[in-house]
């Protein structure tokens, strides 16, 4: 089987010893995604709406550098710390996936890696 | 064959923009399990209760796409308490058997359903 990495110009470099995501297969695995802009800097400040808007952002950049849009996700898991958030950023994906219902895995944990950070989102897709 | 496929159980409450399972390719992918019944009410007072009430939906979700436990690669389990950890592992030695899928299990700081002390997802082998 197949393994490529995926580096997307123009999104922060990871801040840990991992890539934008990895092709194993006909799947695509996406590193976990906060609202970052190019240089690392949080973006969206304490709006969780904002920050949840910009991680999408990121996530259609890395999707598109597989070959994949969010039609194709298969699987989704929202890290938030805040759970009572979760309403509010709803709308959001509601508006980002459409027609489209990846599985969905959502929890609260106390802390992100990025300082201010309040939602990380990962996803599966499928090549199509 | 369709390569994606949503997959979707009766009886399984709404809770977000999720489906209860997506295949894609040979994968089954199964959205996180919490212990609410149909109209999103908690199911359990325990966490033992609820890991056997989410147990039976997971066998209900891979039935619904044509799997079973024993097809079940790889399994997430997430408690609100970890100490829950001991009491909830005789459930999922009865419910994958002799199958021993690969395991993560992490405790968070809550859950999308107040109550609610595990919720556990999987991928299994369609």
């Amino acid at each position: 089987m197949s393994r490529q990495e995926y580096h997307v110009e123009g999104l922060a470099e990871p801040i840990s010893h991992f890539t934008d995501a990895v092709r194993a297969g006909g799947l695509v695995y996406v590193s976990g995604i906060v609202a970052v802009d190019g240089d690392g800097n949080l973006v969206g400040g304490a709006d969780v709406v904002a920050q949840t808007v910009q991680v999408f952002e990121n996530m259609r950049a890395v999707l598109g550098a597989a070959g994949c849009g969010f039609e194709d996700v298969v699987k989704v898991t929202v890290f938030l710390t805040d759970i009572d958030d979760r309403p509010r950023i709803n709308p959001v994906r509601q508006e980002v996936f459409g027609a489209t219902r990846p599985a969905s895995t959502l929890v609260e944990v106390p802390r992100l890696a990025v300082d201010g950070a309040k939602v990380e989102i990962e996803c599966v897709a499928l090549v199509p | 064959m369709t390569r994606r496929e949503e997959i979707r159980v009766p009886g399984r409450p709404e809770l977000s923009h999720s489906a209860d399972a997506v295949r894609a390719d040979d994968l089954v992918f199964v959205a996180g399990i919490l212990p609410v019944d149909a109209d999103g009410r908690l199911v359990g007072e325990d966490a033992v209760e609820q890991a056997r009430f989410v147990l039976d939906e997971l066998g209900r979700i891979l039935r619904g796409a044509g799997c079973s436990p024993a097809d079940v690669v790889k399994v997430c389990v997430y408690l609100t308490d970890v100490h829950d950890r001991p009491s909830i592992n005789p459930l999922r030695q009865a419910f994958f058997g002799a199958a021993r899928p690969a395991s993560t299990l992490v405790e968070v700081s809550g859950l999308a359903v107040p109550g609610a002390k595990v919720e556990i997802d999987a991928v299994a082998a369609a």
